[in-house]
């Protein structure tokens, strides 16, 4: 049986303080996720900082539900950093995630110390979980095993050790999870995985041993910074799409990014890589290991000073994913559910196309010169923003010859402009307008005039961030 | 609205005790202190400066701990988080930077709990990052071993931010991390970063099972860059027994990911049969499609 170290009276205190800092203090800006269809969140330590739901919609505890943490001396646990970064996320809405189950670090020293026995070993290991379960019946996720592959794990003999899978102590952690967890996601969480495709090998064989027995939900990228720092957008965009290949959801679960220490350091490499974490479709949530700074785990990585002023990585951050105010960090348009002008044929079935339909002017309309003058020359788009400022614009298209590699741009009640010699490309590809947009906040309109019969309009894509876009984008907002 | 109010009267009445809580004063725990000299920036960090030039908010004047201590007693018991998080971003800082002990007398004061681990972390942090003596030597002399284990790895944590090799000599004034992986992972993550100042640590420590255990998630780490040099390692440094079979594993798992050929001619010179056929089966297994 375990006891509470803490009695009834500072119980009351914790869960006073909880309720009614809740009541009191409910936030009042929207987190820059707030209505996306992925959170960004971040670990939080001891307590909640007061700009915590400023910025996050997602809560991890950074240390705070860590075996070792909770369970310090055998048989008595102590729940009570871990529920007030449970109680936060649950009075907010915000996904909570259960951090960590089985890990080679961070355990109770007792439990390897003290002569256990494999059977009580085993014997506390479910203890501990189903005392976790009962006391986070809320909780969105669990990673279950941490770090399988990087850290050794000193006891898992006492849950089937490597056995004929080379990995059957993490499937009976995974089993036994979803005994003790049965409505949360269970997720497995890796560092390192991020630019070694051995290592990623290596953890892609645990997770299709999880996957083929029905027991993961998602797959955790921890993207560390001395990781990530070393890293460019293509290989981010690799490891992404390794992942993505076995079909589950993909969680980038403690982000932080020092980009050598200076702020301009730091906000280059978060405008090279996150955009292609955010925008990738199998990416359904970032955390961010910490942000303020003096207060993460290493330092470099914080983004917001304590006296509250924004490194500049976090100014952008939060235009990057707020600004669009489509699924990703921009606006997808499909061109095809615009207002199509009845020069153009609407509605072209392709099997490779986003959606499966593009449009395209009808044969024998060209009009070099100058635009079209009338709405049945254009293909209308209507779309907003949330933010104001500067906004880029690429189209999935084909242009298929020299003679087939241009159309009319419009922003709103400006002049049409010549977009000419656009790349050839004879599948579907993006390519990226030359010129960009100042936006103010609101409704927009993009027209697309025709000029040669033969350009091909799949999908369009506006966004604040630098990111490139791939394959058929992201899920659009028209 | 009447379940705030009361909430206020119940939080005031209870948080006031907590904080007012007295504590026996007790002489310090006698352990020895660092071997390494600080670096210079321990004495006086930089990392969290007491003021900024672009703060929107008014700046602290940190001449008056008396101010300050009231005000943060204050905000403890406030049910406004934004108040209480001020207070501990900036009155404590400011606290830590005039009277770094009189921040320590008031989490004394602080009844154990909630409030006062939170306090304490905070503090230690701070402390840590300013003076890292003095805050050790506040952490020694805290009454109750469970806590005193709390603050000493919060002053570890504090110090692994940037100094793996300082943290780590924290944890074993204290001894802490010790059993529980913390200490190896710490190791295992500055050899991410850093190699051969984690290598060279490890090497320099006396032998025994804790060096044992550092050099085995040193090499796992080696293994992913140079398995040859962390078949040496594993071989060589670590004592034979259960760390060195599992460090050995751990290395023909990595080596046969890379080149099976090359980590099977390595096991292939094991000298142990049992731990030769084991090594063998685990590049089968790593190396199949």
């Amino acid at each position: 049986m375990k006891t509470n170290r803490f009695a009834c009276g500072r119980w009351l205190v914790t869960f006073i303080l909880t309720i009614g800092i809740g009541l009191i203090s409910m936030p009042a800006a929207a987190q820059m996720a707030a209505g996306k269809s992925k959170f960004v969140g971040s670990a939080m330590g001891s307590s909640a900082p007061s700009n915590f739901a400023t910025y996050w919609n997602q809560v991890t505890p950074e240390n705070s539900t860590k075996w070792g943490s909770v369970e310090g001396t055998r048989n008595v646990m102590n729940w009570s950093q871990a529920r007030v970064a449970y109680d936060y996320a649950v009075a907010r809405g915000f996904k909570f995630k259960f951090h960590t189950l089985v890990w080679g670090s961070q355990y109770p020293n007792w439990l390897t110390s003290t002569g256990l026995t494999q059977a009580q070993q085993r014997a506390e290991i479910e203890e501990w979980m189903r005392l976790a379960g009962q006391q986070f019946p809320q909780a969105w996720a669990v990673d279950v095993v941490n770090e399988p592959v990087k850290t050794p794990m000193p006891f898992k003999a006492a849950l089937g050790g490597d056995g004929a899978t080379g990995w059957d102590w993490v499937i009976t952690s995974f089993q036994l999870a979803r005994q003790y967890f049965p409505n949360a996601r269970l997720l497995i969480n890796e560092y390192g995985t991020e630019n070694d495709s051995n290592a990623r090998n290596q953890y892609l064989t645990i997770i299709n041993l999880l996957k083929a027995r029905g027991l993961i939900d998602g797959i955790g990228v921890q993207a560390h910074y001395f990781n990530l720092d070393s890293m460019n957008a293509s290989q981010m965009t690799t490891a992404l799409n390794a992942y993505a290949a076995t079909g589950l959801d993909v969680y980038i679960s403690e982000l932080d990014i020092t980009g050598g220490g200076s702020d301009s350091g730091q906000l280059a490499k978060y405008q090279d890589l996150f955009p292609v974490i955010w925008n990738h479709n199998s990416v359904k949530g970032i955390t961010l290991w910490g942000y303020i700074v003096g207060q993460t785990w290493r330092s470099g990585t914080g983004l917001v000073n304590s006296n509250g002023t924004e490194r500049p990585a976090m100014t952008w951050l939060k235009g990057f994913v707020s600004g669009g105010g489509g699924g990703g960090g921009g606006v997808w348009l499909e061109a095809e559910r615009g207002t199509v002008g009845a020069t153009w044929n609407d509605n072209i079935a392709d099997s490779t196309a986003s959606s499966g339909q593009y449009v395209t002017v009808k044969p024998g309309n060209n009009s070099t010169a100058s635009a079209p003058t009338t709405a049945a020359g254009w293909v209308q788009l209507s779309f907003s923003v949330t933010q104001s400022g500067t906004y880029r614009m690429w189209i999935r298209r084909k242009t298929p010859s020299a003679n087939d590699d241009s159309f009319w741009v419009r922003m709103d009640n400006g002049a049409f402009a010549m977009w000419n010699n656009i790349p050839v490309a004879t599948s579907w590809s993006w390519a990226q307008y030359p010129s960009t947009f100042n936006l103010s906040a609101g409704s927009h309109t993009l027209t697309f005039g025709y000029r040669e019969d033969g350009a091909q309009l799949d999908k369009v894509y506006i966004t604040s961030g630098t990111d490139t876009p791939s394959g058929t984008g992201g899920t659009p907002s028209n | 609205m009447k379940v705030v109010v009361a909430s206020l009267f119940v939080i005031g009445a209870l948080a006031g005790l907590a904080v007012n809580w007295p504590l026996p004063p007790r002489a310090a725990v006698a352990e020895p202190g660092l071997r390494r000299p600080i670096p210079a920036a321990r004495v006086a960090s930089a990392r969290h400066p007491m003021t900024s030039s672009s703060t929107s908010r008014p700046a602290i004047v940190p001449d008056d701990g008396a101010t300050l201590i009231r005000t943060i007693q204050r905000a403890l018991v406030s049910v406004d988080a934004d108040e209480r998080e001020r207070a501990l971003t900036n009155e404590l800082p400011a606290l830590i930077a005039i009277d770094a002990k009189s921040a320590g007398e008031l989490v004394a004061r602080t009844e154990p709990g909630p409030v006062r681990d939170v306090l304490r972390a905070r503090v230690v942090r701070l402390w840590a990052a300013a003076d890292l003596n003095g805050a050790m030597d506040w952490v020694k002399a805290l009454d109750d071993a469970g806590e005193r284990r709390l603050a000493a790895s919060d002053v570890a944590t504090e110090i692994a931010t940037s100094d793996p090799a300082t943290a780590l000599e924290v944890f074993d004034i204290f001894g802490i991390g010790r059993a529980d992986g913390t200490l190896e992972h710490v190791v295992q993550l500055w050899a991410e970063e850093h190699l051969q100042e984690a290598l060279d640590y490890a090497q320099a420590q006396e032998r025994s099972p804790t060096r044992d255990q550092l050099l085995a998630r040193i090499a796992a780490v080696q293994a992913a860059r140079d398995p040859a040099a962390a078949a040496a390692l594993v071989t060589h440094e670590i004592t034979p027994g259960a760390v060195q079979r599992d460090a050995i594993f751990a290395v023909t798992r990595q080596w046969a990911t890379r080149d099976a050929d090359a980590a099977l001619n390595w096991v292939a010179t094991l000298a142990d049969a049992s731990l030769r056929e084991r090594a063998k089966a685990e590049i089968a297994r790593t190396a199949a499609p």
